[in-house]
């Protein structure tokens, strides 16, 4: 907990990506405006807190007896930007899951679309400096990246 | 075709050996109503779905499940890791240990080896994802099983995360069902 940082990647409080969004949609969040939506009565929990219960969609959460989602929280540089992947890819795959049987749904392809763009961006920032996750990244010159950082059983520390 | 991502859908980092829950848990990956089942049954009903719709939430859920594979065969993994061999036959794991080793190899919490009869292809979506339905809702009943069997929250945390993405499957392949109930023509009476 003593090293954690604030600078807007703080957690579990505030979330950046909601920042993003707020920034570079203004009054146009998605997130927010859905409900009048044919999303009906369904609401959206923002990508740290659907990722932590395994569930984006708020209408369909169901907690099991008194458990509550462990509180994820990144101890170090590699976690967090490890977790920074981890929460934005689940957050565009909820919404895939959802667009592949909602195909005509404009607002979730948009905030889909807004998605996978942060996730590119949370992918590039942790291969950079840990190693690549996507098998096609390519490799540093002096060793094969691929196969030199851990395997992800063995990333116990995160 | 596919590409593997070098990280795991959910974090595991499991501190304390507990070769007695790492028994429970094998069911989860070689079970009859585990992740490979879940895995195998999505990813060869996928063909005959009617519809893009059927065969974009069968490839998308059965390629999720081949992730949730990976972290039940973790979880596994580390809570076996390091154990002696007494401990091995404490936990039951002797009969296990003869033929694996520590290897990873599905079967279920009895040692029994994964058999492709735990899953159905009809050719007829409504049949199929009917199965798909409650195989979700096994799998969610296993989990909550596993959940009152433990209390090591290092195992719990992956345990919740698993359990409720059953409960979304579920929910996914119930709009499917009801979309093809009410869209499609029926070759036979319901």
């Amino acid at each position: 907990m003593n090293n954690m940082r604030f600078d807007g990647y703080g957690y579990p409080d505030m979330n950046v990506f909601d920042q993003v969004f707020l920034q570079s949609n203004n009054n146009m969040n998605p997130a927010i405006n859905m409900n009048n939506q044919n999303m009906g009565n369904q609401n959206l929990a923002q990508p740290y807190e659907g990722y932590i219960r395994g569930n984006l969609f708020n209408n369909l959460y169901q907690q099991y007896k008194n458990y509550q989602p462990a509180r994820l929280i990144p101890n170090n540089e590699q976690a967090e930007l490890l977790l920074n992947v981890d929460q934005i890819t689940f957050a565009a795959h909820e919404l895939k899951l959802y667009l592949d049987i909602h195909p005509d749904d404009k607002n979730i392809i948009r905030l889909y679309n807004n998605y996978q763009k942060m996730a590119n961006d949370a992918i590039n920032a942790y291969e950079k400096k840990y190693g690549p996750l996507l098998a096609h990244t390519p490799s540093k010159e002096d060793m094969f990246s691929w196969e030199a950082y851990a395997w992800p059983w063995e990333r116990e520390e995160l | 075709m596919w590409a593997y991502e070098k990280r795991l859908q959910y974090p595991v980092s499991i501190q304390k050996k507990d070769l007695r829950v790492a028994r429970y848990l094998i069911t989860q990956y070689g079970g009859s109503n585990g992740e490979m089942a879940a895995a195998l049954r999505y990813l060869n009903q996928r063909y005959t779905m009617p519809d893009n719709r059927g065969k974009a939430l069968l490839t998308d859920i059965g390629t999720e499940e081949l992730a949730h594979i990976e972290i039940i065969c973790t979880m596994i993994y580390q809570l076996m890791k390091g154990a002696t061999i007494d401990e091995i036959k404490a936990a039951g794991l002797d009969t296990h240990y003869a033929e694996h080793d520590s290897a990873l190899y599905p079967t279920d919490s009895n040692g029994v080896p994964f058999t492709v009869t735990y899953f159905a292809t009809t050719g007829d979506p409504l049949a199929d994802l009917s199965e798909d339905m409650a195989a979700e809702q096994k799998a969610r009943a296993v989990y909550e099983n596993l959940l009152d069997l433990t209390d090591d929250q290092d195992v719990i945390g992956p345990l919740l995360w698993l359990r409720q993405r059953e409960v979304v499957h579920f929910n996914r392949f119930k709009e499917l069902y009801e979309y093809y109930r009410d869209n499609l023509p029926q070759p036979r009476d319901e």
